[in-house]
């Protein structure tokens, strides 16, 4: 039989573990992989010989990458949107000990090629705890977030399309005009640390590679683990080459592009773009600033015009400090009304970006779109 | 005449013509455009040959790790408006240039405005698309955001001087449209091969068997991210012309008698001044970038053929940047 359609990755569905650690969850991916490594060096001493007879073996590593669209209609509780959200909530949770972790993740509004969200996760490597599966369930049978077949254009609550650039605004700092890219990057940072055994009782004998209870040795008596379970497949792992992961800091950054509009707008023609245009209530450089002296009320909004740690929107510039400096939204076409990107289905805010400071910008002149490449760097909140 | 067939029924059973023929042949009326075929370019009536002008979108749809091969997930990207219409060039009883054809002539050689065009069969959808799909709610609006995207004048012997004009743009203001067949439609007269020249300073170009100018304006679109306080729209935002490149060509038959230098061995030609004459209206080239000539050997007449490019100001508002003379313009 030629067809092998088992060979395809079209028919087969991403399931991730839920952060809650007992179910898991579809996700509709462009792309995923899961990567396992493991640290393996030759070391060579004075040993008499050149040939690699020692090995130093260390710690498993297990990471996973993902791309995901994001997705407006009833597949949108599986796109790439709804992962970050998820993972990234368990992330700030203090107490979680669920994975896998997620680590970074790179969301990418455009104006002509959609929306875009590049996922990296980790886990600890135990092949017990299954962070990541792929399966062949029926997708059209089974419900999604409380959406039953989220794929099926006739059941799910719209059909699904994929969010283009009239499904996000953005207001970011002074660039709230002609933006054709915007590219947020959250990073949680992690570590991994590795400690030396306690005193041990042996390799457990159901769980492969996965040291047993050990013995407390805050109490030093009974064979207990830390958090006073019995359990041989401790969440602990003293002794073996899976890490203890932990949180220790959330960075949220991004980067975008919009266009430049120079516009002369004085009469008689100065042949400057540095006025400002009353007619039209803005400057005549849009997205760029080309004044020697921040425009005539000194009042120019290009970054090197920022007192340090000020928020420079256009909002400021009309006077109205109450406008956020900082906006990501997302149309929501079941209650016609913009969202947060961040906003999770109970309608929090996993995330608050409502404030950001543009650190750099570029203006580029070229035979087309002249264009002004920005980054900056959100308080989180 | 033969005898209608005698039925029990006004109307015959599909499946006689259908096997006869495929599609409803059987039921339908043919519709023609010969009785609207004219538009209205800035409110200015135009008969055309044909207009093929609609609203386009960017539609297809995406396939994920999905648990499936079947298409569920829609990908609906921008809108404009693109198309072209074919005319011919004409001049009303005085020998003046039609109104809207000048409109289009000025446009094609300095974009930086916009034209309107009026039909009654071209319908726009002006809501977002992926909100509002299917086959309602369509409108029939000005099309009031175009440029000229190309535009190509040619004539050849015994043929009129045929306009084939692309527009590229989109619905700005959304006014409904009210076009309306004028009752009295101006006379107009059809320029000919007969009305035509061309020469050129080393060249009389008496031999010249066909001519054709080019103008092709490079347009680049824009789309954005929603503006914070502006309503959501999937058309596009506007555009720019980021290049206009003025391009000509004629094909000259070779007999004893015709001048030395026309086989261009490419380069550029300072004052050479090559004039296409459409009786209404003139291209003139004072500096023509040449590419080599053609000169193909067949068993039938031998023909040359010339092309070249125009190498003018980059700021159009002189002489030394004008390529289109109207009838009162001098050169």
């Amino acid at each position: 039989m030629p067809i092998r359609n088992q060979l395809f990755g079209v028919y087969k569905l991403l399931e991730l573990k839920s952060p809650t650690g007992s179910t898991y969850r579809q996700y509709i991916a462009e792309s995923a992989s899961r990567r396992r490594t493991m640290d393996v060096q030759a070391k060579n001493y004075i040993q008499g010989t050149a040939k690699s007879r020692i090995l130093d073996i260390g710690a498993i590593s297990e990471t996973f990458s993902f791309k995901l669209p994001i997705l407006v209609g009833g597949a949108s509780v599986m796109d790439g949107r709804s992962l970050i959200l998820d993972y990234l909530a368990a992330a700030l949770d203090e107490t979680s000990t669920n994975l896998p972790l997620i680590t970074s993740a790179s969301i990418t509004v455009s104006s002509e090629g959609g929306a875009m969200v590049d996922v990296e996760m980790l886990s600890d490597g135990l092949p017990s705890s299954v962070p990541f599966r792929v399966t062949n369930r029926p997708i059209d049978s089974i419900g999604v977030g409380g959406v039953s077949s989220p794929l099926d254009p006739i059941n799910a609550p719209n059909p699904t399309r994929v969010a283009k650039f009239y499904d996000f605004r953005a207001k970011i700092g002074k660039f709230v005009y002609y933006i054709m890219e915007a590219k947020v990057q959250i990073k949680v940072n992690t570590e991994k640390k590795y400690f030396i055994a306690g005193k041990q009782s042996g390799w457990g004998t159901s769980s492969q590679y996965v040291n047993a209870a050990i013995t407390n040795p805050l109490k030093s008596t009974s064979i207990t683990n830390v958090d006073g379970s019995l359990s041989g497949n401790n969440p602990y792992n003293f002794g073996t080459q899976f890490p203890f992961i932990g949180v220790s800091g959330i960075t949220v950054e991004g980067s975008g592009k919009a266009a430049v509009e120079l516009f002369d707008a004085s009469s008689p023609k100065d042949y400057d773009f540095e006025d400002y245009n009353n007619s039209a209530a803005k400057w005549e450089g849009v997205n760029v600033d080309l004044t020697p002296d921040g425009g005539g009320d000194g009042n120019n909004y290009e970054l090197t015009w920022q007192e340090p740690g000020e928020v420079r929107t256009s909002a400021l510039q009309a006077g109205d400090a109450s406008e956020a400096g900082f906006a990501l939204e997302i149309w929501n076409a079941g209650t016609s009304q913009w969202d947060n990107l961040f906003k999770n289905s109970s309608g929090t805010d996993v995330i608050n970006l409502s404030k950001s400071v543009v650190k750099s910008s570029n203006f580029n002149v070229v035979v087309g779109v002249m264009t002004s490449d920005f980054e900056f760097q959100c308080w989180v909140k | 005449m033969g005898r209608r067939k005698k039925s029990s029924t006004v109307f015959q059973a599909m499946a006689e013509p259908t096997v006869k023929a495929p599609g409803l042949n059987s039921r339908m009326e043919p519709a023609t455009g010969l009785l609207v075929r004219s538009v209205r370019i800035n409110n200015n009536y135009l008969l055309v040959e044909s207009c093929d002008i609609y609203q386009k979108q960017d539609i297809d749809v995406k396939f994920y790790i999905q648990g499936g091969p079947r298409s569920s997930v829609a990908d609906i990207g921008k809108k404009w408006v693109e198309g072209q219409i074919v005319f011919k060039l004409s001049v009303d009883r005085s020998g003046e240039i039609l109104t809207p054809i000048r409109d289009i002539l000025l446009n094609a050689e300095k974009p930086i405005s916009e034209l309107t065009l009026d039909t009654n069969h071209t319908l726009s959808h002006v809501n977002i698309t992926g909100e509002d799909g299917g086959f309602d709610n369509n409108s029939l609006v000005s099309l009031d955001g175009l440029v000229v995207k190309s535009l190509t004048i040619s004539v050849s012997p015994e043929k009129d001087v045929t306009i084939n004009c692309s527009l590229y743009g989109t619905i700005d203001l959304r006014t409904p449209g009210d076009y309306v067949t004028p009752e009295d439609i101006p006379i107009s007269r059809a320029i000919s091969w007969a009305d035509c020249d061309a020469s050129r300073f080393s060249s009389a170009m008496r031999t010249v068997s066909s001519m054709e100018f080019k103008i092709e304006n490079s347009i680049q679109d824009l789309i954005f991210l929603t503006h914070y306080n502006e309503q959501r729209n999937d058309q596009i935002y506007g555009f720019g012309v980021k290049e206009t490149r003025w391009q000509g060509s004629y094909e000259e038959f070779l007999r004893l008698g015709m001048e030395v230098d026309n086989y261009a061995h490419a380069g550029w030609k300072v004052g050479e001044n090559i004039i296409f004459d459409f009786n209404a209206v003139r291209f003139l080239v004072r500096v023509p970038l040449f590419f080599k000539s053609e000169q193909p050997i067949s068993s039938k007449l031998l023909v040359r053929k010339s092309k070249f490019l125009s190498l003018t100001s980059p700021d159009q508002n002189n002489a030394q940047g004008k390529l289109i003379y109207f009838a009162e313009d001098v050169i």
